[in-house]
């Protein structure tokens, strides 16, 4: 035969292997919202608390439609939001080492899920 | 190189001054009659190795003589009047961030473009008060083309000692007369280099002065990362609006200068032991009053002078006790009175007599001559 | 098994003095991009950031330099670029970066920036142009485009006069890169800062960006978001294209790209060779 068809293997998942992390201190949420506007996945949003310098930080308030773009951390002015590796950011989470401030939400998330129904 | 004798002038002498001061950076701009200066380095930068440039104007020449000062080469500046009036600005940048740098100015007919190709020594006050806000420079004045060696090497060692911009005033007379040159061996000349950090780069605080006021000076583009800014800074070099710390800083940029007096100034006492009269002068006009004062002696007036070999900070406790010591004093000076207003400061109330000559001639040994016995009969 | 790390940095901390954050600039400011966008590529060449010296201007973009964790200089208004010079000639082997704003750079420091065009020094020079002099409060600069409102073009007449095209000022004076990028082209600003920097000879990297609590106030732009957005919206994307044609006009089209890449002896190459041929 001319042509041969070939099995169709599914390429795995492509799995989010980067979380992002918010430094609530530096960011100047509701004045700036940069990263907010350019998402091209509309993940982030605003909070309703203040951060020390009296702004909004900016949190995920759909974080499971991240696709790890990075857009945000490259547009953010304030160095505020970046996206680690998913295995560190699990064992400093976990090790409570965070920094003041700094906030992960899909690893928050999971936490409260695990944590049973509050 | 071996000691040499050459017959040149004032501005090649500066030139050569700087060369074996280990200065590996000239920035310049054509000014007359500083040109010679920057024609010389032109010939000279690349025979050992240094870099002439020739910028767009002066300011770039003075700023980029800071820069190379800071990547770690000894840089300096040559330029007359109305260059100098340009360069203001990043005096002041130099002083506030603590930069080596030597700026010669041959002083010629002002204000303005004044007399090009004439001598004056307007610039005096200039060099010490012409930037913004409060700060010490130290001026020295040559009068010989000797000296416009000498004190050009003593330039380089006092702005790297003081980590201070240091200004070479000469008249154009003096840049442009032509006299014996003896550049002495490499060897026999004393020269003095920048403090460098011995400290852990981590620790490191680069404007912490050590005991002498003087903070070590790191290279830009070396482990020690610091940030140097024009703006007021606490010792980390980071920006404050605090008065505390700019009182602290203001205070310690001249109290670095005027500690040091001792070290800085240099004077040259002429039969001043039994003088009833003295003169004190500074350039050019103080070769006349050399004369003048051998003339008055010859007569019997008992006469000498106080040649000034550095106006900035200006030797207040040496005039004063010279007020103390004599009768009168004479300040001949090419200008309207500049160093004349600062002896009567430190001298009064012994009566001060100001010669003004602000004109490329300077005052003839006759006509000092003339004063002194005006004066001798007071 | 690896040890877990201590805390989470951000990826670009290393090359940031952490205890000078949050900046001064205002929210939604492009500096603040900018100087992401530098940082990033110098990580992304790899280079020994001890041997980077970064020289900066006066006004808000001159700030940048007091930010990064190497040696840098903060010199007086329009001067970073012969302070610059001097870094490098008395020190070849570094790296020397200026960041500087529009009035910065092309007014007051303007003939400094065409003369090192011409004399084609080793140095990347990265201009923010957020049309206006933003740090002493929004006056017109030598880029704020005909009858825009600031604080010394007031209404009703607005500024009298019109802008430099940067990049046409750059290239002609002799510069070897030439690009433009605005504040949210970042990756492609990353990539043209990395070429810049590679590459041996003066390099002119002009982002421009927004300046939301001065000049966008006061013609009405809109906060910081609006006028990226609106920067997004009329970029026009021309690699390649002859520098003349890269017009810049805020309401209707910003061309960006890579416009000039040309080769040139630089000049400390041409020193050293001198140095030679009269030690010869």
């Amino acid at each position: 035969m001319a042509s041969v068809r070939k099995p169709i293997t599914p390429k795995p998942v492509r799995m989010r292997d980067k979380v992002l992390v918010m430094l609530e201190e530096r960011c100047k949420g509701d004045q700036c919202q940069l990263c907010v506007s350019f998402c091209p996945k509309n993940v982030l949003c605003l909070t309703d608390k203040y951060n020390r310098k009296g702004y909004h930080p900016v949190t995920a308030c759909d974080i499971d439609a991240c696709t790890n773009c990075q857009f945000c951390e490259l547009i953010c002015p304030d160095m505020a939001i970046y996206l680690a590796d998913r295995d560190e950011a699990e064992k400093v989470f976990k090790s409570h080492g965070l920094e003041e401030g700094t906030k992960i939400p899909e690893l928050e998330n999971d936490a409260a899920k695990e944590g049973g129904t509050d | 190189m071996p000691r040499r004798e050459i017959f040149t002038m004032g501005d090649i002498a500066c030139a050569e001054g700087a060369i074996s001061a280990g200065c590996r950076y000239f920035g310049g701009y054509p000014i007359t009659p500083a040109t010679e200066i920057a024609e010389w380095m032109a010939v000279r930068m690349p025979e050992v190795g240094g870099a002439f440039v020739q910028y767009e104007d002066e300011i770039a020449s003075i700023t980029s003589a800071l820069g190379a000062s800071w990547a770690g080469t000894k840089a300096m500046t040559a330029t007359s009047g109305p260059g100098a009036s340009l360069m203001m600005e990043s005096v002041g940048l130099a002083v506030m961030t603590e930069t080596p740098v030597v700026i010669v100015n041959i002083m010629r007919g002002g204000p303005s473009t004044g007399q090009p190709t004439r001598g004056q020594q307007g610039d005096v006050f200039q060099a010490k008060w012409g930037s913004h806000g409060d700060y010490q420079i130290i001026g020295l004045t040559p009068a010989s083309v000797q000296e416009m060696f000498d004190l050009t090497v003593r330039a380089f060692n006092l702005s790297e000692r003081y980590r201070v911009p240091v200004f070479v005033l000469a008249d154009e007379v003096v840049g442009h007369m032509r006299e014996k040159l003896v550049i002495p061996d490499e060897k026999d000349l004393k020269l003095v280099d920048r403090k460098m950090p011995t400290v852990d780069p981590s620790d490191y605080l680069p404007f912490k002065p050590g005991d002498d006021l003087v903070p070590p000076m790191a290279l830009l583009g070396t482990k020690y990362q610091f940030y140097a800014t024009g703006l007021t800074h606490d010792e980390r070099g980071y920006p404050t609006d605090s008065d505390e710390v700019q009182i602290e800083l203001i205070t310690r940029l001249s109290e670095k200068v005027l500690r040091h007096v001792y070290d800085i100034i240099d004077v040259e006492k002429y039969m001043l032991d039994d003088a009833d009269i003295a003169i004190v002068a500074y350039g050019t006009p103080s070769r006349s009053a050399r004369k003048a004062i051998k003339d008055a002696r010859a007569e019997g007036i008992n006469v000498g002078m106080l040649r000034l070999k550095s106006v900035w900070p200006f030797p207040e406790k040496i005039v004063s006790e010279l007020g103390s010591q004599v009768r009168h004093i004479i300040v001949p000076e090419q200008n309207m009175g500049q160093i004349y207003y600062m002896v009567r400061a430190f001298a009064a109330p012994t009566p001060i007599h100001l010669m003004t000559k602000p004109a490329g001639t300077p005052q003839l040994p006759d006509e000092i001559l003339q004063k002194i016995k005006e004066v001798h009969s007071l | 098994m690896t040890t877990a790390p201590a805390t989470l940095v951000h990826p670009m901390s290393k090359y940031i003095r952490e205890d000078r954050l949050p900046w001064i600039y205002c929210p939604g400011c492009s500096i603040g991009i900018a100087t992401g966008m530098i940082v990033r590529a110098i990580d992304n060449i790899g280079l020994d950031f001890s041997k980077v010296v970064f020289v900066s201007g006066i006004g808000c973009s001159g700030r940048t330099s007091g930010y990064f964790k190497t040696g840098t200089f903060h010199t007086t208004h329009g001067r970073a670029i012969p302070f610059a010079t001097g870094v490098k000639i008395a020190n070849p082997d570094l790296e020397v970066i200026v960041v500087a704003g529009d009035g910065d750079l092309a007014a007051i420091g303007g003939n400094h920036l065409i003369h090192a065009c011409r004399r084609n020094i080793d140095m990347t020079v990265v201009c923010i142009n957020n049309w206006n002099y933003g740090m002493t409060g929004g006056q017109f600069g030598p880029t704020t485009e005909h009858e825009k409102l600031t604080q010394t073009s007031p209404p009703p007449i607005g500024n009298m006069e019109h802008p430099f095209n940067l990049i046409k000022l750059a290239a002609s004076s002799g510069a070897t890169f030439v690009a433009r990028w605005t504040a949210v082209q970042v990756r492609r600003g990353i990539t043209s800062i990395e070429k810049g920097i590679k590459k041996k000879g003066f390099s002119f990297i002009e982002i421009v960006g927004a300046c939301p609590t001065a000049y966008g106030r006061m013609n009405k732009l809109g906060e910081g978001v609006d006028m990226h957005k609106h920067l997004l919206e009329v970029t026009d994307i021309q690699n390649g294209l002859p520098p003349h044609e890269a017009e810049i006009e805020y309401d209707k089209r910003i061309v960006c790209g890579e416009f000039v890449d040309i080769e040139k002896p630089e000049y400390t190459d041409v020193l050293k060779q001198m140095h030679a041929k009269v030690r010869k």
